[in-house]
């Protein structure tokens, strides 16, 4: 079966460290069986738990076919550690790295940096597609073939290659940020990372539309025809296009509102929320705006490991 | 045991010349495996750490990316979270600057790395401020060079208190962070991971005695070293600490061989490796600030003046010399007494390796550095990613470890056990012994 399926770990939970390593193995394992997990995304937001993507590059030596997205709070962060942090993890994963860029509205999280104030959904939401921007500037201004080792002329590098960026973004505040380049880090494995965005509100679903490769459909949003229409016609309407997941939470044992976690009870889901905003299957959704996949908001680690094992189990 | 035990830590070969890229055994210095292979070196000679250095900045040689020497490496929180996982008993340090990063973000971090590492984090505070490297960041080169350790000791007081408050709440308040909340890491097995300095003046040396647990230093040679060490063990106890509570880790070089001879001919072989022509070139026009492009690189010194305007010819880098015409004028005498070339010159004057000789004679040097308190330990800098420890540690440390200077096993799981240092100090106890001290550090 082919729904794109990712599992994300609450961001209270990324402290369980030991947990975590059962959560990768046991994701690991399920390619090639019938519910194969692409994704495994640790949430941040910035105000609890550990910093995911620190968590993740300890995860990616563990790991070997799923891909590592942790969230990544970019409000009061720097952007150039943000390119640099993701291109290596993208390094210590050879290939497997995305990122989610996480943003903070929390006063919590502006007292405890201190450089600016909060602000809302719109500011920060259009920062984050600036941060991204440049976070791809950063990535691609090494060219593939900047490293050349010539004995002959004594370079390491043809500095034609390798290119300033000098970006100009603006911030949550209102401020102008630039940023110089080029990376420190040669361009990843990968080249662009993917990106995946969480849409809960109309600003997350414009910052889908601009910059997700995958967004991420809040079930909530799913609760009327009206809003899920809404948010996906937005998330449709950029040059973006991304994969749509829909959110789907786990309980402590690791169930849906609808049982176990099988490839059956997923593909239902998906169903239902494509019909209730009027998409007739699961292949017309990547014509029409529909929903492609599922996203498993696990509460912890346990419940994550629960719901793959338990999917096993039932096939 | 009366006598002091030799400690060993690595540092990853990093991007100026001391690491050749030519050499056909010379790796990738990007790739993970890289790292990997060289981590589990160290590991295997049961080394206290491996080292990575930063530099947010590309190097730049006259307005344009410096590209003879090795370019590029990894962020460093990540690319040691990453180690943590195929290593066990390695301490991982890594270099980070207290000016372009804030101390919730990087606290929250490095407690992040303590944890999945099982207490192996350490942290090299440093603290560049030039406006070249602060483009690259939203604040631009904010910071006056005189504040930057008064910036780091409040960062680090901020750090520490976050660590000490087990997923507690944080209010700090001082000329530099106006910070409080809740930090959300509950305490890691380290609590504080292991802080070391690396910088070199007065105000350099009185951070580390007030702040740091260790000092990575390039005071290497025997009577400098000792000089060195003495001088930060009476600063120390103006900080009410002893030698104990700060270990002092020179960066050394090293060149073995299977005789002394043998090992002095590769010695100067991996010399002109390090010196390329157009690298010697390079490295004079830093010094005269000035292009010298038109020179030959196997022809005699350049006769003309070095620029007045003290140059910043170069940038991204660490300076350590300011008037250079004493210097010039000492190698052009050298350059005439000795019938040198431009690139004999400074293969001459800036590759000196710092342990040349057999295994043996190496662990009984390195040994005597130790006993004369010239050093606690060493931080090996090799020339070759990623093999470049491979031979030191199947060589020397077995040497050292035939004269009982040298550990067997790891004394315990964390990286303060490995090193030997006390558990740690809350933050205000460590502001409390700064204030009863007088001394005006970073001021
Ligand atoms: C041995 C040594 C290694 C250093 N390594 C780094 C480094 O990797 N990254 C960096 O930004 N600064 C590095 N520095 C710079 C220092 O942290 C410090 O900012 C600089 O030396 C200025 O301080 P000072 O005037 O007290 O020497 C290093 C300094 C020394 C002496």
């Amino acid at each position: 079966m082919n729904l794109p399926l990712a599992v994300a770990i609450a961001p209270q939970a990324t402290t369980e460290f030991n947990a975590l390593t059962s959560v990768i193995r046991q994701a690991d394992s399920t390619a090639g069986g019938e519910l194969p997990v692409r994704w495994l995304v640790l949430r941040d937001d910035f105000v609890s738990g550990a910093d995911a993507l620190t968590v993740s590059a300890w995860l990616a030596p563990q790991s070997e076919r799923i891909e590592l997205v942790p969230e990544v709070p970019v409000t009061h962060n720097e952007p150039f550690h943000v390119s640099t942090a993701t291109a290596t993890l993208d390094f210590a994963s050879t290939g497997r790295a995305g990122y989610s860029p996480s943003v903070q509205t929390d006063p919590s999280a502006a007292s405890a940096v201190g450089r600016r104030s909060a602000a809302g959904a719109d500011a920060v939401w259009d920062e984050a597609g600036d941060v991204d921007d440049v976070v791809h500037r950063l990535w691609a201004s090494w060219e593939p073939d900047a490293v050349i080792r010539d004995e002959a002329t004594g370079r390491f590098i043809d500095r034609d290659k390798v290119h300033y960026v000098d970006f100009t973004g603006t911030d949550s505040v209102g401020e102008e940020f630039t940023v110089k380049g080029p990376s420190i880090t040669p361009r990843p494995p990968r080249g662009e990372l993917p990106v995946l965005v969480r849409v809960s509100d109309d600003a997350s679903a414009r910052a889908a539309a601009r910059f997700a490769d995958v967004a991420v459909l809040d079930a909530d949003a799913f609760t009327d025809a009206e809003t899920g229409r809404r948010l996906l016609d937005a998330v449709a309407t950029g040059p973006a296009r991304p994969t749509v997941l829909l959110s789907v939470a786990l309980t402590e044992e690791g169930r849906t509102a609808r049982g176990e976690a099988t490839a059956s009870v997923l593909s239902a889901l998906v169903d239902e929320a494509n019909e209730l905003v009027g998409v007739e299957s699961a292949a017309e959704a990547t014509d029409v705006a529909g929903v492609e996949g599922i996203l498993l908001d696990a509460p912890t680690p346990d419940a994550a490991v629960a719901a793959l094992s338990g999917g096993e189990r039932a096939n | 045991m009366s006598q002091r035990q030799v400690h060993l830590a690595a540092h990853f070969p990093g991007v100026n010349n001391t690491t050749v890229w030519s050499d056909p055994q010379s790796g990738s210095n990007i790739d993970f495996s890289s790292f990997e292979h060289f981590s589990r070196a160290a590991e295997r000679g049961l080394f206290d750490f491996v080292f990575l250095a930063e530099g947010l900045r590309l190097r730049e040689h006259k307005g344009e990316v410096f590209d003879l020497d090795t370019v590029g490496r990894p962020e460093t929180v990540t690319v040691l979270s990453a180690l943590s996982a195929v290593t066990r008993r390695l301490g991982l340090v890594g270099t980070l600057s207290a000016t372009f990063n804030e101390p919730y973000d990087l606290a929250r971090k490095l407690a992040t790395l303590d944890h999945v590492s099982a207490g192996r984090a350490g942290w090299n505070v440093v603290t560049t401020n030039d406006a070249f490297t602060g483009e690259n960041f939203r604040r631009g080169g904010y910071l006056d060079r005189a504040d930057r350790y008064r910036r780091a000791v409040d960062f680090i007081h901020a750090a520490r208190s976050m660590w000490d408050s087990d997923a507690g709440p944080f209010d700090f308040s001082s000329e530099f962070f106006s910070i409080f909340g809740n930090f959300p890491v509950p305490s890691s097995p380290q609590t504080h991971p292991v802080l070391f300095q690396a910088g070199d003046s007065p105000e350099g040396r009185d951070f580390a005695c007030a702040n740091a647990d260790a000092i990575f230093t390039r005071h290497a040679a025997l009577e400098d070293g000792k000089a060195f060490y003495a001088d930060i063990t009476e600063r120390l106890a103006r900080f009410g600490r002893s030698e104990d509570d700060l270990k002092v880790y020179p960066g050394v070089t090293f060149i073995i061989g299977d005789t002394h001879e043998a090992a002095v001919e590769r010695s100067r072989s991996v010399a002109y490796q390090q010196v390329s022509g157009p690298g010697a070139i390079a490295f004079l026009e830093r010094q005269w600030g000035r292009d010298l492009s038109a020179y030959d690189p196997n022809g005699p010194l350049p006769d003309i003046e070095p620029d007045d305007g003290s140059g910043n010819l170069s940038q991204g880098r660490v300076q350590h010399v300011k008037d250079p015409r004493p210097l010039i004028e000492e190698w052009r005498r050298l350059a005439r007494d000795k019938n040198l070339s431009i690139r004999d010159l400074v293969v001459e004057v800036s590759t000196r390796h710092g342990f040349v000789g057999t295994a043996d004679e190496i662990a009984g040097s390195m040994d005597e550095y130790i006993q004369e308190r010239a050093a606690d330990g060493f931080i090996l800098i090799p020339h070759l990613t990623p093999g470049g420890l491979d031979e030191f540690v199947d060589t020397v440390v077995p040497a050292l470890q035939a004269r009982g200077v040298y550990r067997d096993e790891y004394p315990g799981d964390t990286l303060r056990d490995s090193m030997g240092l006390p558990g740690p100090t809350p933050a205000d106890q460590w502001a409390a012994a700064r204030e009863a001290s007088d001394q005006p550090v970073g001021k």
